[in-house]
């Protein structure tokens, strides 16, 4: 059988498509292998030049506590560390590219510590802390005032509620939640950013995420920050204007610290004198439901906020062999009651060992060993 | 007016936002530095932990690890779990199990059972689990469970041999205090005396070993002696609460606190009116 032009012209075609296709996948998989390569090289001092804006600090993998800071490294090698808010003083110092060593400062960071990836710099893997390249975008502070305050704005993720006395309320709107905080809007270079902080009795105790202006119009804002998923631009919608007397609350129990995380918080109740207390406070007032099979533990956690208020109450029951287990409720309920009335009311528990230092949040976790329904010991 | 909110929204807000504003710079510079070296263990860290566990390989250490991690984060279910786990395939920990189902999970009779199965693996040997002499922890379980003779029993073991071989200055006071303190309990004081006597010469300036000094001379109606006892132990208390931090214990296995010395005190008084 003899090929025909036309046949010849497809075959070669064909084998032309083939061959690009396999240009492509080699092309594609050697950027890869070069991107994966630039992405666990440390990134070199062209890289790193610039100013960072801090996102967050990755304290486990899945509880990250804001960044209000930034790092400028300059290329006369000036390290600035500061606030975005100009709550600090500056600090200023040097820094340096040494092949695979960085050094920020006095702290010299080894192979690897030191990531680049697009536009997101990550510092450590303890607790990673993550900053996003800064591009300084000229906006007018007082016009983005004026558009911002008094007004609810909504994006996919998040609704902002801006007070004209500063309060803030920051909504999930999926589940409606919302937290109360502060305000205001700080200068940085030709930017505007959103500073939210404190929390519903102060503006102490921490920051929420950084938000970027990047461009304003009465009906619409967009910023740049951490929407909870990733840095990205978030387009605010204009809902309502706030009514006259609407004031910021929060929807339920809320913690003092923006950053907090029960375990961090612990009472240090399992040596100290009020674990002799506690003791007490149980015996006093537990009275043994005598029933056959109600043993075992039960663990019941807590948390007390700096001026108090107590919620995040979580209880866990286990059976002698360990396992998940239901107790009656008359044992629980008298244990979460006194636990309510007895211990999270005790003001010594939120102090700080230094004298001076503000009332805190501290979380409480107490288990007790049960033996047919009555109390044989508190567990350390 | 407006204006003025907007100078002072832009202002830094005051005294109290400049300290805050320190503060949190300290705290970042602070983790900036706490991040330059990558971590082995990652404690408070919990998911990362988790996952540094089940990326480690199976060795006696990750695995007891494991159950310890669990512990502190009072997952009581995974702790027992994995405390089994390391028993079982790594008999030597049994030592270890036991005195964590003893101090953490005051479960006697698992801490019994994998003491005893520590012992075991040496019978002629009173093994060491940590500073202890497995005969002394097991004394301690059997305190816990009432059995005060057992206890007894258990903790002339480890302490009569040592001060037979080596002298009695060689034995770790708070062994002589567990020992007093199951005496006391079976109406011993005179013996509880005598080994309260040589845990103050081993240390002599211990808020346990002089309360329960107080607590012999009391079941030997010596009240003048007790209170002397008590009021050495509120000082000594005192004292090593300065030197050391606020919840500081002597002894965890045989804690004292300073409101039970006040309530001595307070009860001698009652009792002399």
């Amino acid at each position: 059988m003899t090929s025909t032009e036309p046949e010849i012209a497809d075959c070669r075609l064909a084998q032309w498509y083939r061959l690009e296709r396999l240009w492509l996948i080699c092309l594609s998989f050697a950027f890869s292998l070069v991107h994966s390569f630039v992405q666990g090289q440390t990134p070199t001092r062209e890289q790193l030049t610039g100013t960072w804006i801090g996102v967050h600090s990755e304290w486990d993998t899945d509880f990250f506590c804001p960044l209000p800071t930034y790092i400028q490294l300059d290329t006369d090698s000036v390290y600035h560390l500061g606030m975005v808010d100009g709550s600090a003083t500056e600090l200023t110092s040097t820094w340096a590219v040494n092949g695979d060593l960085v050094r920020l400062d006095t702290i010299h960071f080894a192979p690897h510590l030191i990531k680049l990836q697009d536009d997101l710099l990550s510092i450590g893997t303890n607790y990673p802390m993550v900053f996003c390249r800064f591009k300084d975008i000229s906006i007018d502070s007082a016009s983005t005032y004026r558009h911002l305050t008094g007004h609810v704005w909504q994006s996919d993720n998040l609704t902002i509620f801006l007070y004209d006395n500063g309060q803030v309320s920051l909504e999930n709107p999926t589940s409606k939640q919302h937290t109360s905080h502060f305000w205001r809007l700080a200068k940085f270079g030709q930017s505007v950013f959103l500073v939210i902080r404190g929390n519903q009795y102060n503006r102490d105790s921490g920051y929420k995420p950084l938000w970027q202006i990047n461009t304003v119009s009465p009906k619409q804002i967009q910023a740049v920050g951490w929407n909870g998923c990733a840095v990205a631009m978030e387009t605010f919608q204009l809902v309502r204007n706030i009514l006259p007397g609407e004031s910021s609350r929060p929807s339920g129990f809320q913690t003092c610290d923006n950053c907090f995380q029960a375990m961090w918080h612990e009472a240090p109740l399992s040596r100290s004198p009020k674990r002799y207390e506690i003791n007490r406070v149980f015996t006093k007032h537990y009275q043994p439901v005598n029933q056959a099979g109600q043993s075992g533990l039960i663990r019941i956690q807590f948390v007390v906020n700096c001026e108090g208020e107590q919620g995040l109450f979580d209880l866990h029951s286990f059976g002698e062999d360990y396992c998940p287990k239901t107790f009656d409720c008359q044992i629980t309920d008298q244990l979460v009651a006194i636990c309510r009335a007895h211990v999270a009311m005790d003001p010594s528990l939120r102090m700080p060992e230094k004298t001076d230092a503000r009332p805190q949040d501290i979380s409480v976790s107490l288990t007790f060993r049960l033996k047919n329904g009555r109390l044989i010991d508190i567990l350390p | 007016m407006k204006q003025l909110c907007i100078l002072c929204l832009l202002l830094p807000l005051s005294a109290v936002a400049q300290l805050d504003g320190e503060r949190f710079l300290k705290s970042c510079a602070s983790m900036l530095a706490t991040n330059r070296k990558a971590a082995s263990m990652f404690y408070t860290n919990t998911k990362r932990e988790k996952i540094r566990h089940d990326t480690s390989s199976a060795t006696a250490q990750s695995y007891r690890s494991r159950a310890f991690t669990y512990l502190w984060q009072s997952n009581y279910e995974e702790a027992a779990l994995w405390l089994e786990k390391t028993g079982d395939n790594y008999p030597k920990e049994h030592g270890i199990v036991g005195e964590l189902y003893l101090s953490k999970l005051q479960d006697y009779p698992r801490a019994l059972h994998h003491l005893d199965a520590y012992d075991a693996l040496t019978p002629n040997f009173d093994d060491m689990i940590s500073n202890n002499p497995v005969s002394y922890l097991r004394g301690l379980t059997y305190r816990s469970l009432g059995d005060h003779s057992k206890a007894i029993e258990q903790f002339c073991l480890g302490i009569d041999s040592l001060a037979i071989k080596h002298g009695a200055e060689w034995v770790n006071y708070k062994h002589f205090v567990s020992r007093a303190i199951s005496y006391i309990a079976t109406q011993q004081p005179e013996k509880a005396l005598t080994d309260l006597d040589k845990a103050t010469k081993n240390f002599s300036r211990s808020a346990l070993v002089a309360y329960h000094r107080g607590r012999a001379f009391l079941q030997l109606n010596r009240t003048i002696e007790a209170r002397t006892a008590f009021q050495d132990a509120s000082f000594f208390f005192k004292a090593l609460r300065a030197e050391r931090t606020g919840d500081y214990q002597e002894d965890d296995f045989n804690p004292v606190y300073e409101d039970e010395i006040d309530e001595a005190l307070a009860n001698l008084k009652t009792q002399t009116r």
